[in-house]
């Protein structure tokens, strides 16, 4: 147990430098990746680590209907729960199923492991929204930018007006031949 | 009968002769044909009001020279100005890039029926807002069909999607067989090295042939000179894309070759919000709408008209 608790130690700053330099290099050099999380609660114009808290409270990894804090956040998300994706003990990050912690900025690594083939089709450019050029620097979306994490199913929007014919006016409700 | 009697005959002078009776009957004919040609050519003469001689006699824009087209392009930026209230519009023609073959993809799984496209697509393209002209026409299908005939086109519910509907955009598919580039009798409208159909709004004759041979309805007509209220209109345009069409010209969807040639994206993808529009270079294997054809089942509209359009859908 203290053999991999020094392990963990050891490879623990090589590795965070690595994760910086990644999330600094990105995809590819040229396109920027939009939407990264923030470890950052903000309350009365304040910004707290989530650790500010979290270092006192038990976790629990229970399913539950949230009481004080965090009752904005409504699961819809399969049968998950928090103790899924964010680590128990450091709440400023996000855990992998081997137990290796990651930055929110990596979210994408951690949506992978269930998500697969959605993962695959993002890493190709077929799944999600970039804009940009297609022939050179994309802004790409990181999944939680477009995904709320906790109830990723997008939620239903009002569409822009239908189509009128060039006798209608403006504002007619008449419907009918294009 | 009357030129075998003498013509010293006082009673029955000559036809040519002037006479109070001949007169009148000229004056009168005269005036009457004048009334009925300038009625016969009244439409004619309302409809050239707002055009201007160097266009009227303007060359087609194969034929244009560089010296040409920079005068064409000023007469553009002016016309921009004094109709349209654009403050420093700029007018280019970017040509097709060399090795590129635009394509598009539309995920029909993805695509919620927002119309965001359309609006985007109305404001790039500087079309027509009084007769609320789109080149996007997104039709609603029941789930588990797909029949155009019975495709809602007016949808107007409070939220989109509707559980029980499939949406699927529809504009110009750039056709690689384009029925439209062939019924054309001026060759007003071609398809360029990149695939893009286009119009040359200056020499099209407004036939409307282009609009019938089209499967897609891709294709619009200006019935009347384009409203675009002052401060909507976009001012980088391309003389092949977006710059403003004049009355009774044909238009269509040109994945906004004045954006894509310069390597943007076109305005409808940038406007999805669910990421459900896929566009690159068909001749790029790397290319996201090469990705889509290598690993989705794509289909396109009408396969067996063979149209060849450049334009797939695809569900995942």
């Amino acid at each position: 147990m203290s053999q991999k608790q020094l392990s963990q130690r050891f490879i623990k700053v090589p590795w965070v430098l690595l994760l910086m330099l990644t999330f600094l290099t990105g995809p590819s050099a040229k396109d920027r990746v939009e939407g990264l999380p923030k470890a950052l609660l903000t309350r009365a114009g304040l910004k707290f680590k989530c650790t500010e808290c979290h270092r006192h409270v038990e976790p629990d990894s229970k399913s539950r209907k949230l009481m004080g804090e965090h009752t904005e956040i409504k699961m819809k998300h399969g049968q998950i729960w928090c103790s899924a994706c964010h680590d128990s003990q450091d709440k400023t990050q996000l855990r992998l199923r081997e137990g290796k912690l990651i930055f929110f900025a990596e979210v994408d690594k951690l949506c992978a492991e269930c998500h697969g083939m959605v993962y695959r089709d993002w890493k190709l450019g077929i799944h999600g929204k970039r804009t940009g050029f297609w022939n050179g620097a994309k802004n790409i979306l990181i999944c939680t930018k477009c995904h709320d994490a906790h109830s990723p199913k997008f939620k239903p929007i009002p569409p822009k007006s239908p189509p009128r014919n060039r006798f209608q006016k403006k504002d007619s409700k008449l419907k009918g031949h294009p | 009968m009357s030129s075998d009697k003498p013509s010293s005959n006082p009673k029955s002078p000559a036809p040519s002769v002037i006479n109070r009776r001949n007169f009148i009957k000229g004056v009168g004919g005269a005036l009457a044909s004048t009334a009925a040609l300038g009625a016969a050519m009244s439409p004619a003469v309302e409809f050239v009001t707002d055009i201007t001689w160097e266009e009227f006699f303007q060359q087609h824009y194969k034929e244009l020279s560089a010296q040409d087209k920079k005068k064409i392009f000023e007469r553009i930026r002016r016309q921009m100005k004094e109709d349209y209230g654009a403050e420093n519009p700029s007018v280019s023609d970017p040509l097709p890039l060399q090795g590129v073959e635009f394509g598009y993809a539309l995920n029909l799984s993805k695509c919620i029926g927002c119309r965001g496209c359309v609006q985007a697509c109305v404001e790039e393209n500087n079309q027509d807002r009084a007769t609320g002209m789109e080149y996007i026409r997104v039709v609603a299908f029941q789930k588990g069909t797909m029949n155009l005939e019975e495709s809602d086109h007016d949808y107007d519910p409070a939220l989109v999607p509707e559980p029980d509907k499939v949406y699927m955009p529809i504009q110009c598919h750039q056709c690689r067989n384009a029925p439209c580039v062939k019924v054309c009798p001026v060759e007003a409208t071609w398809q360029e090295e990149d695939g893009v159909v286009v119009v040359d709004y200056d020499w099209c004759i407004g036939c409307r042939y282009c609009e019938a041979a089209c499967p897609y309805w891709a294709r619009r007509f200006n019935f009347s000179k384009p409203e675009i209220p002052k401060g909507e209109i976009n001012e980088r345009v391309g003389y092949l894309s977006n710059r403003p069409r004049s009355q009774g010209s044909m238009e269509k969807c040109t994945f906004c070759l004045h954006r894509t040639r310069k390597g943007r994206y076109p305005a409808c993808l940038e406007a999805c919000p669910t990421g459900s529009r896929k566009f690159g270079n068909l001749l790029d294997p790397e290319s996201e709408v090469s990705k889509v054809i290598q690993n989705k089942r794509v289909f396109v509209l009408k396969e067996e008209l063979n149209t060849q359009p450049r334009f797939y859908y695809y569900f995942d």
